[in-house]
């Protein structure tokens, strides 16, 4: 009889520990999906800054009073001088770290569509487009103050993605 | 009678048993929650750090920008200047979020409230534009400009100070009634008129930040001058060349957090100094020759104030009044330049 209360106890208990391991399971399971479910959001966060990095990078090069167009001395929004363009290149090429702070590894071409279509490397610190690159072109306004016409170009921004 | 008191045995360990597993489930959730919670807020900090990031950025291409931002957060935050490599950062008190400010001039003082925060951004020009320089304050930091109202230095660092900003004006001159002007906020800036001459112990025991400003010029412009910052019972002065970098000094209050930013507007200007004097060499063969004298003029100007800029900071008025000379000159002929219908050199 003893025998018999004592095995009715330990299949009470194999039953409590058998439902304490299935209910940890359970959350084990839980817990992964919701780890997975924040690695996917953490990966979606970085994609996004590094988005939003590239965008910084255009909005900076737009406002960058070694490149924008004055006329009367006020600033002109989407233009490019092209006499600073050229002294800018030549800038970056001599005072390559200084410039660094601000683009970074990257690469930013100012293309002339029309008329007479040319291209300048503004910055190239981009060690030929190895690994993992984000592209914005940038449409923009190209003032030549010699002649006195604006062209048509873009601005070609690539910058590096950081891992 | 002993298989009764074996069941009470049995009943007795099963509730222990019970209870000790409970226990285990309920410190389980309790560590799950405070983890998720951890996370969620070390998020919300990055996310939010990189939402001021861009709003910085963006309000940095623009010139005259008011803006109040909340953080979402009570977490304050730290602003730190690096003077070796003048590369500053913006980092989150008590966590290790920190986004560096690698390309904008940024004035802020070294410690700023979470919760709302005011962004204002300015022109920076020597006489070209240098940048748009953002500055960052809080709520809780009020500017007190002492003064009489016949003052014209004090009245012109009052106007200098964003309306956003919590700002008065203190007339009495022996800092009486400062007690009641700090009353509801944490910290106070405390600027003085040149003109006063009172002795910044009487506010030893305030939690403020005091400064002197005294200007070599207050008609024309640029405004140019000199800052002194009281510190650890010693004053560090440093110079300022325009109006947005006297600003600068008055939001910063703090003298190595404005030295660091004030190289980097330097070297900026020393850049730019460099560019256009590459423009003018490439524009040279293409222009008439009325606008090819008048160019080489400019030239010896813009090298001069490069000259004059590159100067250390510590020499005692190192560049401000010739600094300002040199920018008046060249503001002069770009004027010229104009006039004679040539490419503008700014």
């Amino acid at each position: 009889m003893s025998n018999h209360l004592l095995k009715r106890s330990q299949i009470k208990l194999f039953e409590s520990i058998a439902v304490l391991v299935i209910f940890f399971f359970l959350v084990a399971i839980g817990l992964r999906i919701y780890g997975g479910y924040e690695l996917h959001a953490l990966e979606e966060m970085q994609v996004q800054f590094s988005t939003l990095d590239s965008i910084k990078t255009s909005l900076l090069l737009l406002s960058l009073p070694e490149l924008t167009c004055t006329v009367y001395s006020l600033d002109r929004g989407s233009c490019i001088d092209l006499y600073k363009a050229h002294a800018f290149a030549e800038l970056t090429l001599a005072h390559g770290d200084h410039y660094y702070d601000k683009f970074r590894d990257s690469l930013i071409v100012l293309e002339q569509i029309e008329p007479s279509p040319f291209t300048i490397t503004l910055y190239n610190e981009s060690g030929e487009l190895t690994g993992s690159f984000r592209y914005t072109p940038v449409p923009v306004s190209i003032w030549n103050p010699v002649r006195r016409y604006y062209g048509l170009g873009i601005l070609h921004v690539y910058v590096q993605v950081i891992q | 009678m002993i298989q009764s008191r074996r069941g009470v045995a049995d009943q007795q360990f099963h509730w222990i048993f019970v209870l000790i597993a409970g226990a285990i489930i309920v410190l389980f959730f309790i560590s799950v929650i405070i983890s998720v919670r951890t996370n969620v807020d070390r998020r919300m900090n990055a996310s939010f750090l990189e939402t001021l990031d861009t709003i910085l950025s963006g309000a940095q291409a623009a010139e005259d920008v008011i803006m109040t931002i909340r953080s979402g957060s009570r977490s304050s935050f730290e602003y730190y200047c690096d003077p070796q490599i003048l590369v500053a950062e913006v980092a989150m008190t008590g966590t290790a979020l920190a986004r560096q400010n690698t390309h904008r001039i940024l004035f802020s003082h070294p410690q700023v409230q979470g919760g709302d925060i005011f962004l204002v951004t300015r022109s920076i020009a020597m006489p070209f534009r240098i940048d748009n320089a953002v500055f960052m304050s809080d709520p809780s930091t009020i500017y007190i400009v002492v003064g009489s109202s016949t003052d014209i230095g004090a009245t012109l660092l009052y106007d200098l100070l964003p309306d956003t900003f919590p700002k008065r004006r203190l007339e009495s001159t022996d800092f009486s009634g400062i007690d009641q002007l700090l009353r509801g906020y944490k910290r106070g800036v405390v600027i003085v008129s040149g003109n006063i001459a009172i002795g910044p112990q009487a506010l030893r025991d305030y939690p403020v930040n005091i400064m002197y400003v005294n200007f070599y010029n207050r008609d024309t412009s640029p405004l140019y001058g000199q800052v002194e910052f009281y510190e650890n019972s010693e004053f560090v002065s440093y110079e300022f060349l325009t109006d947005t970098m006297l600003l600068g000094a008055l939001v910063t209050a703090d003298s190595s957090t404005y030295r660091c930013v004030l190289e980097r507007i330097r070297s900026q200007a020393i850049m730019l100094a460099e560019l256009y004097m590459k423009r003018i060499e490439l524009l040279q063969p293409h222009v008439e020759e009325r606008c090819k004298r008048v160019y080489a003029s400019i030239v010896t100007e813009i090298r001069d104030l490069s000259e004059i800029l590159a100067r250390p900071l510590d020499q005692t008025r190192p560049f401000a009044a010739s600094g300002g000379e040199a920018m008046q000159k060249i503001t002069d002929i770009n004027r010229e330049v104009e006039f004679y219908s040539c490419p503008i050199i700014y």
